[in-house]
């Protein structure tokens, strides 16, 4: 009996020990100390695929900072698959487990990040003065500088110069022109639209293209008052014209194809247009690299002005704010845009120039798009929550696949918003 | 009679030949598919390769440094297995051997944990393990395995253990021995079958396993193969080719393992499942 | 614990007593010996954070906030009233649950008394169905995602015309591709286990069952399969564990869609967690749940299925 009992009884001291000893608030080990000469750096960048590209990089940063500064600088690199990126991420931030650098998506993550308080300021340093406007923006929130731009897109839909030159066809500019030029290319038997909604984040893509022009042009403070729990995404008026037209004219099993057959399909000639981005190009070139394609703005209605191409920042860096080595990671990401070989880097891993001290021309997909942009036909990215993003991606699929009325999607993502909006101010 | 036990012979043959062809199908695919360019993959799949681009191989290899991942999985596993199999096996061994409410309870506790799905505790898991830190290390990541896997393999060595006579032990008792001198030299080798068993389960689970080295393995160098074959997936296209190849390359060291241990590997489910 | 001076009056017992405490002292320090290990590592890396977690499924822990406030039963509550699109994955899992499990259980039965009739080719047969479960999960899923979006649709154009559907791409199909998969993956280990317990039934009981005029079929439902029951309530319980969890098949095949077609209970918590509002604490409570859902029914079914045993 007492056996037992004392036994049962250890069993809990131990447990209680356990408890108690994690409960104690000693920070995690790991990384070295912040005064000595040597110093670790734990750098968390989601692109794999240029794990020598950026190793190099940081290798060119350390030989920078000791010589500059007399210390000594090693990595542990953490480069997890696109995928699970997100994930990985969030679990480290919420663990307290945060590395000095990562790498995050500027427009989706910054206000959630910077709510937590997860970013540091990065105002101060030298690359903030000679970064180009668009990108600034994006990574600027509340007046403060949160993170170092990388990528930066422009885009609004994919097409095939050689069939719209074969066939005489201009740009539209309104969602009628489009509609002109559609039927152009049905009488010559070419099929309008790829159409590849396997992967969610394709159809989702409408959502910024039809609000992001919308709220530039008609409804100029719509997204205030979304963003106070004032105002429907059902004000919208033609919400669903450029969707319904390009599903009614494209290729034939949409849910069947992702992002990879997309891109061989639409550079095989398969169909003219695309609704997708120039972040597809080394996957259709990859698969024919003879394709002479553009990148154009996505009209919505018809109003001509309202055809405008979307600017946006997505892979940047931040600095964590409870980094131990901040000075250095601050250091690094600044290094990343005034580095001397920073525009090396840059056109390696297939960006576009951020600041003036990128001196390299843009690819050449992307010349007419930023001939729009030069002429202020443009917008940024707007600001939707990433909950009604994640939520669109999903109700987009169940419209197109025939479950979902317009009532259905617009009732679910104003619902999705108040709930972001909510929970944002608890 | 005899045609009749012919014909379902060859019913037999058939059946098991159509059956296992579309189970072997998804393999065949994906090894004669490695050798394509990705056009070549999206537009004729089926056809055998007409130019074998070893190529696939040697960027897929190049890229994702397979040597090192193969040792980082090595070095998980290995960890992983011994702290299981030895603690295991010990605890299943006292528990067994000490009838009573205490030993049910702390059974009961170790059974309970095999029912709980792994994203329950990923956050607080990392938290853990940041805390006390083993993440960020193979061999941190091989003590985590044990505290994961222990549990089954309690539950399996307690169920063998009552096969084997307490005459035994009383024996070495008389004889002057020590609990742990008795258990070394008797008791563990004669659980040796169900030690075999515990060891193939956990190696084919941690090797293969996924979501818990990418917690907690903070540095590239140190990923699984698994973790790195995953790298191959971009975040907006897929270079299927070098996918492939890089498939084929991790199930090759499995593949090679089941075909040496075979008989260990089947005898060694089949009695851990009726035993248990 | 005896006062002194009780033992001081009883010298015999007090004898017994003290030889009493020092062997149990020494079947104590050997108990925590064997058992220490073992529970330090099980305590430090599962008992504690799952107490962490349901400590968190109280309160409102999300990814942006910087207090973490408690809630009580509200997150509980709301999984139960609030939720639809919790309830809906709930009910697809036990559907795909239900069907998986009798599934496998009766494929993996049929392909291991196949293979056992057969003499030379047991081995070429055990190895090939075994060869998917060596597979990761995470890979099988995409070796059948290539499958079904490439493989297949050109396969169709052999006149094979039903290959050629939707199979990930409509709803109504695409849970039917991933059971597919589920089970492809999962027959060869429970196929290995009933080829063992077959191997257990004593031929005499079946050759008695002969001369006494069965057929085959009464012998197999009669003699056979009690005789094999203790397998099949492992793994019964095996599969019916997995499949109320299942994750990695449909994460790597499907995501859950289209929409939300195929998002099973873990998809939807893990949705919960790491998309949208990053709602970890109200995650946690549905994992809780589920935890708890799936421990009564194995514990039902265990139960049952033991009561069914039989000794040989």
């Amino acid at each position: 009996m007492k056996f037992k009992k004392s036994v049962l009884l250890f069993f809990v001291v131990l447990s209680l020990l356990v408890v108690t000893a994690c409960g104690s608030e000693d920070n995690a080990e790991g990384g070295a100390s912040s005064d000595s000469n040597e110093v670790e750096l734990k750098v968390f960048i989601a692109q794999p695929r240029f794990k020598t590209q950026y190793e190099k990089y940081l290798d060119e940063f350390a030989a920078y900072y000791e010589e500059t500064e007399g210390v000594k600088v090693t990595f542990q690199l953490e480069m997890p698959g696109a995928n699970e990126a997100a994930q990985i991420l969030q679990t480290r931030l919420s663990s307290n487990d945060a590395p000095d650098v990562f790498s995050l998506h500027a427009l989706n993550e910054i206000p959630i990040f910077d709510r937590a308080g997860y970013l540091a300021d990065l105002s101060d340093l030298p690359f903030t003065e000679n970064l180009l406007d668009a990108p600034k923006n994006a990574v600027t929130r509340d007046g403060k500088v949160l993170a170092v731009p990388l990528e930066t897109l422009y885009w609004g839909y994919l097409y095939n110069e050689d069939i719209f030159n074969e066939y005489g066809i201009e740009i539209p500019t309104t969602i009628s022109e489009m509609e002109t030029v559609i039927n152009t290319l049905n009488e010559n038997g070419v099929t309008p639209f790829i159409r590849s909604y396997q992967e969610r984040y394709i159809p989702q893509l409408f959502l910024p293209l039809i609000t992001g022009a919308l709220s530039a042009t008609e409804y100029p403070d719509f997204f205030e008052r979304m963003n106070n729990n004032d105002g429907s995404i059902s004000e919208l008026d033609g919400f669903f014209d450029i969707i319904d037209l390009v599903d009614a004219n494209g290729t034939d099993r949409p849910f069947e194809v992702d992002g990879d057959q997309g891109s061989n399909m639409f550079a095989n000639g398969e169909a003219a247009m695309w609704v997708q981005g120039p972040w597809m190009a080394e996957s259709i070139l990859n698969s024919n690299q003879d394709i002479n394609f553009n990148v154009a703005p996505l009209p919505i209605n018809d109003d001509p002005d309202a055809t405008l191409i979307n600017a946006s920042v997505s892979t940047s860096l931040a600095v964590s704010n409870e980094s131990k080595n901040i000075e250095v990671s601050k250091a690094l990401v600044n290094f990343f845009l005034e580095g001397e070989k920073s525009g090396e880097l840059f056109q390696e891993l297939l960006f576009n120039p951020v600041t003036t001290k990128h001196e390299f021309e843009p690819f050449t997909w992307l010349t007419e798009a930023m001939k729009y942009v030069e002429e202020g036909k443009s917008y940024q990215d707007p600001p939707i929550p990433n909950a009604v993003k994640a939520e669109s991606e999903r109700v987009f699929q169940t419209y197109l696949a025939g479950s979902d009325s317009q009532e259905d999607v617009l009732e679910a993502l104003d619902r999705v918003w108040q709930q972001a909006i909510e929970l944002e101010s608890e | 009679m005899r045609n009749k036990k012919k014909f379902s012979s060859i019913i037999n043959l058939i059946v098991l030949v159509v059956l296992g062809s579309i189970s072997f199908f998804p393999i065949y695919m994906v090894v004669v598919n490695s050798f394509k360019s990705q056009d070549q993959i999206f537009n004729s799949v089926l056809s055998l390769p007409t130019t074998f681009k070893f190529s696939n191989y040697t960027e897929a290899f190049a890229q994702i440094n397979i040597l090192q991942a193969l040792g980082n999985s090595l070095t998980v596993t290995f960890i992983g297995i011994i702290g299981i199999v030895l603690f295991g096996s010990m605890a299943g061994y006292k528990l067994a051997r000490t009838p009573g409410k205490v030993s049910n309870i702390i059974f009961l506790f170790f059974m309970s944990s095999m029912l709980i799905p792994f994203h329950s505790i990923m956050i607080t898991l990392t938290r853990m393990a940041n805390r006390i830190g083993v993440q960020g290390s193979t061999v941190g990541l091989g003590l985590i395995y044990i505290g994961l896997g222990v549990s089954m393999a309690i539950f399996l060595s307690s169920g063998f253990v009552k096969t084997i006579p307490k005459e035994l032990e009383e024996a070495a008792k008389i004889d002057g021995a020590t609990e742990i001198q008795t258990f070394i030299k008797i008791i563990f080798p004669l659980l040796s079958p169900i030690l075999v068993t515990i060891g193939i389960l956990n190696l084919l689970w941690i090797w293969n396993d996924f979501l818990l080295p990418l917690l907690m393995l903070t540095n590239v160098n140190d990923y699984t193969i698994i973790l790195s074959v995953n790298t191959l997936f971009g975040e907006y296209n897929n270079d299927w080719p070098r996918i492939l190849a890089a498939l084929v390359i991790t199930t090759i060291p499995l593949v090679i393992t089941y075909i040496f241990l075979q008989k260990y590997i089947l005898n060694g489910i089949a009695e851990g499942a009726v035993k248990g | 614990m005896r006062s002194k001076a009780a033992i001081d009056t009883i010298p015999v017992t007090k004898k017994k007593t003290f030889v009493f405490n020092k062997d149990k002292g020494k079947k104590i320090t050997s108990f925590l010996t064997f058992l220490g290990p073992a529970f330090i590592f099980y305590g430090i890396f599962m008992l504690i954070p799952l107490i962490g977690a349901v400590y968190y499924s109280f309160t409102n822990w999300n990814a942006g906030s910087q207090v973490v406030r408690f809630v009580g039963m509200s997150n509980y509550v709301e999984a139960f009233t609030n939720d639809p699109y919790f309830k809906d994955s709930m009910f697809l899992t036990i559907k795909y649950t239900a069907i998986v499990v009798v599934l496998q259980n009766v494929l993996a039965l049929a392909i291991a008394l196949f293979i056992e009739y057969r003499n030379r080719t047991k081995s070429l047969f055990r190895t090939v169905f075994f060869m998917p479960n060596m597979v990761s999960l995470i890979i099988s899923a995409f070796m059948w995602s290539f499958i079904f979006s490439i493989v297949l649709p050109q396969l169709a154009e052999y006149g094979l015309g039903f290959l050629d559907q939707g199979w990930l791409g409509n709803p109504d199909v695409s849970f039917y591709s991933i059971i597919m998969v589920a089970i492809w993956r999962g027959t060869g280990y429970m196929m290995i286990i009933y080829i063992a317990a077959l191997q257990g039934v004593p031929v005499h009981l079946k050759e008695a069952a002969i001369i006494d005029g069965a057929s085959s079929f009464q012998n197999f439902v009669h003699v056979t399969i009690p005789m094999i029951m203790h397998a099949i309530t492992i793994t019964v319980f095996l599969t019916l564990n997995e499949a109320f969890k299942v994750f990695d098949v449909v994460y790597g095949l499907t995501g859950g869609g289209p929409g939300r077609s195929t998002q099973v209970v873990a998809l939807n918590i893990f949705e919960e967690a790491f998309s949208g509002n990053f709602r970890y604490g109200y995650a946690n409570a549905k994992s809780m749940i589920l935890f708890v859902i799936i421990l009564i029914i194995t514990i039902i079914q265990v139960y049952v299925m033991k009561g069914k045993e039989v000794e040989a």
